[in-house]
């Protein structure tokens, strides 16, 4: 996947437009997709939601399943979106924010030009003739700051159940028309150990609001079915 | 005649002192049940020895069954990873800027029981032994890490060992052992021994006028054999006459820039009168000449150091630690059980002295008995596996200095000479000069070293087994060309998916390891 990222400026970008793309191409090729825990339980009515660890850091992320091998997505196929739900880490495509500077606090909107929604033909404009952004990309930059904390609650949560020995291997195998497949490197939450919380721990999870993530996430793991249809139906 | 065991008392605070306390503790459940105690008395006055940086894998199955955390591990110890052992200059003196050199590498071959060394010796191939039979050999080549940052505490692609830091790591498990396993510590000089009418140890007491009484007891004081030589006169079985070093001049050596990259080896160099250690720790590294003071001065020994780690030298203080080679007649005598140095020393080539204090001390708890039975019988069974461990390490070592070429000084003629090596030695290398080692050759698992270790010591030397008329040791066929596919691929594999040694400590230094 090609990415050109740079920060959001009139001069250079007063005559850019963003175009959307309603198949979200871009994740075609990605078969996990990050998730913040605000959006388990929507995103549990159409992908399975499971734990991975990242490659950089060994720590724990949530992510939506969307396919088996490393480049297969089988819910954003790239002409067709075979879910209810779009994942805050695809809409927000082709816009990201970034530090202005690795100990700095102050967000830059950027954009990704080498997308190819990003055009001077079609689409909501960037910039207003005045030099400001577009209320509509506007919205986008707030959305993006927004998402940014949701990220942050979710390692704290995510953290949260590891330290509280709460999160498990899921290693799935899968009965494929042709063949049987090992999926390995996915974690779940430990139902066994959700059961036998100390109090202490239930309160916290309680107060912080983790239970209704906890429930989303182990109810979609169901979706895997779905997944494996929908990979049966594009061979 | 004592029986049964309620109190264990170690005398004695360096690694091994904690380490055995540490495998007593978990394998008699001692945190969990009344039914023993364990307490370690420690010097406050007595410094610990403290060198002893190289571990072999079985450390990794000891520090998971005590039961700690190999990120606090890393993280606390100035651990990196150990994946081999690189002889250099071992086979022939160097000439000029050439030196030879192989690993002894952790790794068993990729598929148990398919056994590529015919084939190698058969193809008269100048690749490597080690290279031929694994990938682990690119990966050290490469200074890889052994496992990736998303595989959990204990997990890995590769074989491994640790390089770590003596002091920190008695600490460590100081840490541990009374924070965790339930562990009594104490702050004592012991100053006497009391033996009861049969001779058994009785009561300690210390210079503070303090007394300890046990019913077992560990001897962990180091060269001073505080219970097991001074008070049981238990005798010392002298092997110098095939082991010919004696002396050790150790160095700690700061790396000059932060980033300096890290073998994820041992690296053992030949020298005229000896051999030097070189273990690369996270922000220096070990280095130490290990020699004969029969075949070199002392001063030329310092020359012999100064020239490998350079001028920086003169501003970093080098000990000299005296070292005397053989072990206890009895490791286990009534109720006292000598482990660590006390119980004996090699000279630390293939990194056996932690080695020996892990598998005396999971020994100790096994025999140990707990609930009556005698004493005498469990020291007479332990004491038969022990020695014989002792014996085989001394074979092993042997075999690295027997098998060389080099004649550029008495040391090595004298080592390389049939009747400074021991003949159990002997024995085995004249068969393996007509037939490949086999499994079967290896009977004890006290044997310590078995047949990977002699396969790659022996064919990294270039031990030559004749295999004519042999054609029906081939066994595999056309097995072996896929063999050596799946070697090859699974080799790439690694490649793509490791990360560089120091960088993976690193990360474990920065986000530490998953348990799951």
């Amino acid at each position: 996947m090609s990415a050109n990222i740079a920060p959001v400026q009139y001069q250079e970008h007063k005559a850019l437009k963003v175009n959307v793309d309603a198949n979200y191409k871009h994740v075609s090729n990605q078969h996990m997709i990050p998730l913040v825990a605000s959006e388990f339980i929507q995103a549990a009515t159409s992908f399975p939601i499971v734990f991975v660890k990242q490659r950089e850091t060994g720590k724990f992320k949530a992510i939506a399943l969307t396919g088996f091998d490393e480049s297969e997505n089988v819910v954003f196929t790239g002409d067709k979106v075979n879910a209810n739900y779009i994942p805050l880490n695809v809409r927000r495509h082709p816009f990201s924010i970034g530090a202005v500077s690795a100990n700095s606090e102050d967000m830059l909107l950027c954009i990704d030009l080498d997308s190819a929604t990003v055009n001077q033909e079609q689409g909501v404009a960037l910039f207003n003739e005045d030099e400001t952004l577009t209320k509509e990309i506007e919205s986008v930059g707030r959305m993006l700051t927004d998402l940014l904390a949701k990220d942050e609650a979710t390692t704290i949560m995510v953290d949260f159940l590891v330290e509280h020995d709460l999160i498990q291997p899921a290693d799935l195998t899968l009965r494929l028309a042709d063949e049987t497949k090992q999926l390995n490197g996915l974690y779940k939450v430990d139902e066994e150990a959700l059961r036998s919380l100390e109090d202490d721990v239930a309160l916290a999870l309680y107060k912080k609001h983790y239970f209704p993530a906890i429930y989303a996430h182990l109810s979609s793991l169901n979706q895997i079915q779905r997944l494996l249809s929908l990979k049966a139906q594009q061979v | 005649m004592k029986s049964s065991v309620k109190d264990i008392v170690v005398v004695g605070g360096g690694t091994a002192g904690w380490l055995a306390a540490c495998i007593l503790a978990k394998k008699l459940n001692n945190a969990a049940n009344e039914l023993v105690r364990i307490s370690l008395i420690e010097s406050p006055d007595i410094p610990n020895i403290g060198v002893g940086e190289g571990t072999v894998p079985t450390m990794r199955e000891t520090l998971q069954l005590i039961g700690v955390s190999e990120a606090e591990f890393i993280q606390q110890c100035d651990v990196t990873f150990k994946q081999s052992i690189k002889f250099v200059d071992w086979q022939h003196a160097p000439q000029g800027n050439k030196h030879s050199y192989y690993h002894h590498l952790f790794n068993h071959p990729h598929t148990p029981g398919v056994d590529l060394t015919p084939y190698w010796l058969s193809s008269k191939t100048a690749q490597h032994y080690a290279d031929y039979v694994s990938y682990q050999h690119a990966c050290c080549d490469a200074h890889l890490a052994p496992k990736k940052i998303t595989q959990k505490e204990y997990q890995a692609s590769l074989e491994y060992a640790y390089h770590l830091d003596a002091a920190k790591f008695s600490a460590f498990l100081a840490e541990h052992a009374t924070k965790n396993l339930g562990v009594n510590y104490i702050s004592a000089t012991i100053d006497k021994v009391f033996v009861d009418d049969d001779g058994y140890i009785d009561k300690l007491s210390a210079k503070c006028g303090k007394v300890f009484q046990g019913d077992f007891f560990v001897d962990a004081t180091g060269f001073a054999a505080k219970l097991i030589g001074e008070t049981m006169k238990v005798g010392f079985v002298d092997k110098s006459h095939h082991l010919l070093c004696d002396t050790a001049l150790a160095v700690q050596v700061p790396y000059q820039e932060q980033n300096t990259d890290i073998p994820p080896y041992t690296i053992s160099t030949a020298k005229e009168a000896g051999w030097i250690w070189d273990i690369g720790l996270i922000n220096r590294k070990g280095v130490g000449y290990v020699y004969s003071s029969n075949h070199t001065s002392d001063d030329q020994a310092e020359n012999v150091l100064r020239g490998y780690v350079g001028e920086e030298i003169d501003n970093l203080s080098v000990r000299k630690i005296p070292m005397k080679v053989g072990y206890r007649e009895k490791i286990w005598s009534k109720n006292c059980v000598a482990i660590g140095l006390s119980a004996g020393f090699v000279e630390p080539l293939e990194a056996t002295a932690l080695l020996i204090v892990e598998a005396t001390a999971k020994l100790v708890a096994d025999k140990l008995p707990i609930f009556g039975g005698s004493f005498e019988y469990a020291s007479k069974s332990f004491n038969q596996a022990a020695i014989y461990g002792w014996e085989r390490v001394i074979d092993f070592i042997k075999l690295h200095y027997y098998l060389s070429k080099r004649d550029d000084n008495s040391f090595w003629l004298d080592n390389r000479d049939h009747a400074t090596v021991p003949d159990t030695l002997l024995e085995r290398l004249e068969h393996w000069q007509y037939n490949v080692p086999k499994a079967a050759d290896f009977f004890s698992h006290f044997e310590i070293f078995t047949l990977e270790n002699y396969q790659y010591v022996l064919y990294g030397m270039n031990f030559n087994t004749q295999l004519d008329h042999a054609e029906q040791r081939f066994i595999y066929g056309n097995n072996v060309e896929k063999e050596q596919q799946k070697l090859a691929a699974y080799g790439q594999k690694l490649k793509r998916e490791l990360v560089s040694h120091r960088e993976y400590i690193e990360k474990v230094r920065q986000y530490g390891m998953s348990k799951i």
